[in-house]
């Protein structure tokens, strides 16, 4: 009959350098972990995530030299697995998974907010167009347009700051739109996106 | 969270990790280095 190795021989050879050490330990737990594992979380490839994460942790503290469990190795790596599975439904709670099937695929209904790298670029050219067909306007116009549309100012704070009435203050932001349209035509300026 | 554990899983079954993933863990262990400098660790790996 052959003598097992205690685990806790096998670790101190594998905190030496003896790397034979770690073989004969992931092969003595590997049944008892990966079962262990999928019970919990009943996917086999998420099972071979959070073992291989296991073993990672484990290897880095053996070699790090903070193990200090001597004798108890098994539950120890039992508990950092236990560890990661609740990681894993906690992280899966926080984002719920979705998978498409053949008829519906989410990416058709949602997309990126963000702007592409093109699109940025095309954005900022028309700002700063605008800007100089804005600089164009009457000083009253262009005014009360900077006032409402850049610095977001209400029609009765543009009227406070500006020393008109509020309906002078519409009138100048229409007329403002309609002369900007115009020098736009004039000019068969293209202002997309 | 509780209930991931105190609910028994009838799927449960005896399963060993693959053999690639074994490797990849014991050639991950001969590549991983720690240095202590000053009671700080640096990790390095090398291929």
């Amino acid at each position: 009959m052959e003598l097992q190795i205690d685990d806790s021989v096998l670790v101190k050879d594998y905190i030496s350098g003896d790397e034979k050490a770690l073989e004969i330990l992931i092969q003595r737990h590997n049944q008892r972990i990966t079962s262990f594992i999928y019970s919990k979380v009943l996917d086999r490839d998420i099972t071979e995530d959070i073992f291989q994460d296991t073993f990672i942790k484990v290897i880095k503290t053996l070699k790090r030299g903070s193990y200090s469990e001597e004798g108890k190795f098994l539950p120890w790596v039992m508990r950092i697995s236990h560890n990661l599975i609740i990681d894993h439904f906690r992280r899966n709670k926080r984002m719920p998974k979705f998978e498409g099937s053949d008829d519906f695929n989410i990416f058709s209904v949602i997309g990126d907010d963000k702007l592409n790298a093109e699109k940025q670029i095309i954005k900022n050219q028309i700002d700063s167009d605008l800007r100089i067909l804005i600089e164009e306007l009457p000083d009253d116009q262009r005014e009360v347009l900077l006032m409402r549309i850049y610095r977001d100012m209400s029609f009765k704070e543009i009227s406070e700051n500006t020393g008109v009435s509020i309906n002078t203050a519409l009138g100048r932001m229409r007329y403002a739109l309609i002369n900007l349209r115009k020098i736009i035509d004039k000019n068969n300026i293209v202002l997309t996106n | 969270m509780e209930k991931i554990y105190s609910e028994e899983h009838n799927a449960y079954q005896l399963m060993t990790t693959r053999p690639e993933k074994v490797r990849f863990l014991l050639d991950f262990s001969k590549a991983v280095h720690f240095v202590v400098y000053k009671d700080m660790h640096f990790e390095s790996i090398m291929n």
